[in-house]
């Protein structure tokens, strides 16, 4: 990497199932002004604004970013929205350090936010992103893509519905030191297995929440960061890959993590994951995904991703904790999901995580993904490598 | 500008109505004939850089389905939901990182897909649902008030902006991959069918399907391959406003602080002299002769009098828009990139029967949003 | 005294019509299906994938491959499955069954709707299922074909 970015500050609204208290803009605003504050500096002091925002069709609103874009203080600014499915929170942050890295601009916001809230029924929405000539007649919707993903996994990694039931324990619990998050709840193995089936093997307690929420996330050039906060969070590594994914050739994991993070850990000098990332905010909308990312992020063997669960791998306190913020499982405002990614990852490394910090994190690791299988399509995938020091 | 970014490959569709091929082959065929253009293999491409809109693809995630036949398998993509040229610019933004010498440049539109009235919907649908939306504000009734205040602040008439379109559809003639290719005269435009006053029928472009690509490189790579190249020596992008109740229509400010932007890094202090040849962001008649103030070709409020003295047609001293413009093609999305695909030829000497003579530094413009809302330029040279 | 304001929302609901152009290549393919009951997909010369549903370039390859045609049986094997049991607004009142299919011969897989299982015990019925299980395509009569993916529909063989 030629230059280097740093994160500088965060901001999050509280993740819910409708934000009546605040339209749009004023979720931008507060994202916004959280994470200015966290970074001790003020809107004149942004030089551009890259904003998020997933399909339209979820927030009843073209183009959103535009009507956002003021409140995210981008007025007379350079501005440029970003959509790349569930994966747009990463491609923001991603286009946001390129931003800085080019040279140009010193210090650049990174915004992102849904509206899923606004719209009865997600998954009517999410059908219409497949093929419309050859995929539009069978029903597809992202969670029935990922139950039949789910359906070949189970068999390629030797887990079951009780594993991903641990998984989903796991994730409930970190959400109750999150003040942000959208769900909020203890649950049992139990509450999951007996939760409705919605697409089998996909019952309610395996699938994540429709969310409303914004974050921002504060870039700045590396002879900046010193003089801004204490601790930065340097990005070290970043990359992106877009798979064509096609269940059944791909080994069963619709989305390809693993490229665009082994580009990330190359950039980063990681060729041993397992011992030298101590925290991963991953992102998986469904508990069957995470036991499919320890493998895919280079953690384990393909069959002893059960094993892994079983033993509590993932969990605060555990040899790697995976999502102590409670995940996607918990608070998924899709267009900002990936971002979140980025900014909790961005809290651990600088300290900054509260009752949900994993101790002594150097470096942290945050995924993003879009897109869904399906006939021809792409699927989207992020990676970004943050450390406590430049690599 | 520290490092140039180099345009080594350009590709067009031809424009046309309505073209019958799958959106998917439309990108492939504009993309793999830049890579030709480029003398490259998909291999060679490190980055790809997309610009589409959901709404007007009719796909609830258009990359998802677009951005293979745009060469993205396996590459670092990013798709911007705004015009063409903007993609341009995070693929400039990405390779001065120097973490990519190459990125491919994509935009479209199939705006046949779209029924009757959809694509004005759904700009109806970009508005805020409180407090413009009620109103009938769309993409055509928007521009319409912001023409309508343009007249009666700086006095410019319809005769004036009709003649924008008069001369653009002559320069469409000379341009082999036009969608519209046939003059019309000052008559024509002023009784077209009065769509939103000021505007009429005549005064709005077309609806287009088309692909742009370009590969852009850096400056080390472009040298290694000793290819002819036009170089991007300054640009510039700038967002206004959302409300454009709270601006003067009039104004296109955010066009004049992007431009500034770019003149500055390419070291240009006079546009009209500086400037051999500009593609621009025609979205209406009345749109073009605003663009000529806010680019600094001309003092405030004397676009129509520069219209008039001739200096943007094919001969005057700084012709605007020899490629006929937007309101000779509209592929919706992808305009912006095609000034910037047209500016490039130009620079290059490639712009074949509507090539302006002896073009060193050319200028190309884009509009992202209604009302002329975000604005991206580009500079080039030989 | 109360500060609270009262929070309101406003409607709205989008309709907005396209038209999709199949393009030649899928239009071939689609009038195959209606006109002759075959399944016709294409193949890649660089890397020789047979890819269903077909495409006029190899997005791997980078290369144009739309005059590369070659016939499939109606006949393959079940890859990922789902039982839906949930009601989505705008999609089919449940239970059904969606699947990805690989027809024999093919390197890829196309989505379609799994019938010919009894669905009236949800539980029992996905047991049945099995990823890998035969499947084949049974064709509607010609006069009710239309030249869409649902002119055949999929049961296991």
């Amino acid at each position: 990497m030629a230059r280097r970015a740093v994160i500088v500050g965060t901001g999050q609204t509280k993740y819910a199932t409708k934000r009546f208290d605040k339209s749009a803009p004023d979720l931008i605003y507060e994202a916004t002004s959280r994470a200015l504050d966290d970074a001790e500096l003020k809107v004149k002091d942004i030089d551009a604004v890259v904003f998020g925002m997933a399909p339209e069709s979820l927030d009843g609103i073209n183009s959103m970013d535009k009507w956002c874009a003021d409140a995210a203080g981008a007025w007379n600014k350079p501005f440029m929205r970003v959509n790349t499915g569930g994966a747009t929170g990463g491609s923001t942050a991603l286009a946001a350090a390129y931003h800085v890295t080019s040279g140009l601009f010193n210090v650049v916001l990174a915004v992102a936010m849904e509206r899923v809230g606004e719209t009865p029924d997600a998954q009517r929405v999410l059908n219409r992103i497949y093929d419309p000539i050859l995929a539009s007649d069978f029903a597809l919707n992202i969670i029935a893509a990922i139950a039949m993903e789910t359906s070949r996994n189970m068999e390629i990694y030797g887990f079951t519905e009780q594993h991903m039931a641990m998984i989903s324990v796991k994730n409930h619990l970190n959400a109750l030191n999150n003040p942000y998050a959208h769900l909020q709840m203890k649950i049992t193995i139990e509450d999951v297995l007996k939760s409705p089936i919605v697409c089998w093997p996909l019952k309610l307690f395996d699938c994540c929440p429709r969310s409303d929420g914004a974050c921002a996330v504060i870039f700045a050039s590396e002879d900046r960061a010193g003089k801004m906060v204490p601790i930065p969070a340097w990005v070290n590594g970043m990359a992106a890959v877009t798979d064509i994914t096609v269940p059944g050739e791909t080994g069963g994991a619709g989305w390809q993590a693993a490229r665009a993070v082994w580009k990330a850990y190359k950039m980063a000098g990681i060729d041993k994951p397992r011992q030298q990332i101590q925290v991963v905010e991953a992102y998986s909308p469904f508990s069957s995904m995470e036991m499919v990312l320890y493998e895919n992020l280079g953690f384990c063997k393909p069959k002893e991703v059960a094993k892994l669960a079983e033993s509590g791998f993932g969990e605060m306190g555990g040899e790697v904790p995976f999502t102590p913020s409670g995940g996607v499982m918990c608070s998924n405002p899709i267009g900002a999901t990936a971002l979140v990614r980025v900014a909790e990852a961005a809290i651990q490394v600088m300290g900054k995580g509260d009752k949900r910090q994993v101790p002594n994190v150097k470096t942290a690791l945050a995924t993003g993904a879009g897109g869904s299988p399906g006939p021809g399509s792409g699927s989207f995938n992020t990676a970004m490598i943050l450390g406590r020091e430049p690599s | 500008m520290a490092n140039k970014v180099a345009i080594i490959g350009v590709a067009q569709s031809k424009y046309v109505e309505n073209s019958g091929d799958a959106l998917v082959d439309i990108i492939f065929e504009a993309s793999a004939k830049a890579l030709e253009d480029a003398q490259l293999k998909i291999n060679d491409i490190e980055s790809v850089t997309l610009a589409a809109h959901d709404m007007v693809d009719g796909r609830a995630i258009t990359s998802m389905l677009t951005a293979p036949p745009a060469g993205a398998y396996l590459k670092d993509e990013i798709r911007v939901a705004e015009d063409g040229a903007f993609a341009a610019a995070l693929g400039c933004l990405r390779i001065l990182s120097g973490d990519f010498s190459t990125s491919l440049v994509v935009s479209w539109s199939k705006c046949s897909e779209c029924a009757n009235d959809t694509l004005h919907k759904v700009a109806n649908l970009t508005y805020d649902p409180f407090f413009y939306r009620p109103f009938a504000l769309n993409d055509v009734t928007s521009c319409a008030i912001q023409a309508q205040r343009y007249m009666s602040k700086y006095n410019i008439s319809e005769v004036q902006a009709a003649q924008v379109v008069v001369k653009n559809r002559i320069s469409g003639v000379k341009n082999e991959l036009a969608h519209l290719r046939s003059k019309v005269t000052l008559d024509e435009v002023m009784k077209s069918n009065p769509v939103s006053f000021p505007l009429k029928a005549l005064d709005l472009p077309p609806w287009s399907d088309g692909a742009c690509a370009l590969v852009l490189t850096s400056e080390d790579f472009a040298q290694k391959l000793k290819k002819p190249c036009a170089w991007i020596t300054g640009f510039g992008w700038v967002n206004d406003t959302y409300y454009s109740g709270d601006k003067d229509l009039a104004e296109l400010e955010s066009l004049s602080l992007a431009v500034n932007q770019a003149y500055k890094m390419a070291g240009i202090s006079n546009p009209s002299k500086d400037i051999d040849v500009a593609e621009i962001h025609d979205i209406t008649s009345f749109h073009e002769l605003m663009e000529y103030e806010a680019l600094g070709f001309c003092p405030k409020g004397m676009g129509g009098k520069y219209l008039d003295s001739g200096a943007t047609a094919i001969g005057g001293d700084l012709p605007v828009n020899p490629s006929g413009g937007c309101l000779s093609s509209n592929p919706y999305t992808a305009v912006g990139l095609i000034r910037l695909a047209e500016a490039a030829l130009q620079v290059m000497g490639r712009a074949g029967d509507h090539q302006v003579p002896g073009v060193r530094t050319a200028l190309a413009h884009g509009i992202s949003g209604l009302c002329a809302q975000s604005n991206c330029v580009f500079i080039l040279s030989k | 005294m109360s500060n609270k304001v009262e929070l309101l929302s406003v409607p709205g609901e989008w309709s907005l019509p396209y038209s999709y152009s199949a393009g030649e290549t899928v239009s071939k393919f689609l009038v195959e299906i209606r006109d002759n009951a075959r399944i016709i997909a294409t193949k890649c010369p660089q890397c020789n994938r047979v890819l269903m549903p077909p495409r006029s370039y190899c997005e791997r390859c980078f290369v144009s491959i739309k005059d590369n045609w070659v016939e499939l049986p109606p006949k393959g094997t079940l890859e990922a499955f789902t039982l839906v049991t949930n009601k989505f607004e705008g999609l089919p009142d449940p239970p059904y069954v969606i699947c990805y299919i690989k027809l024999e011969g093919a390197d890829t897989t196309i989505p379609h709707f799994l019938t010919g299982v009894d669905l009236s015990d949800p539980e029992k019925a996905r047991q049945k299922i099995k990823v890998g299980m035969p499947i084949r395509l049974v064709f509607k009569d010609k006069k009710e074909r239309e030249g869409r993916m649902t002119d055949f529909r999929v049961e296991p063989a």
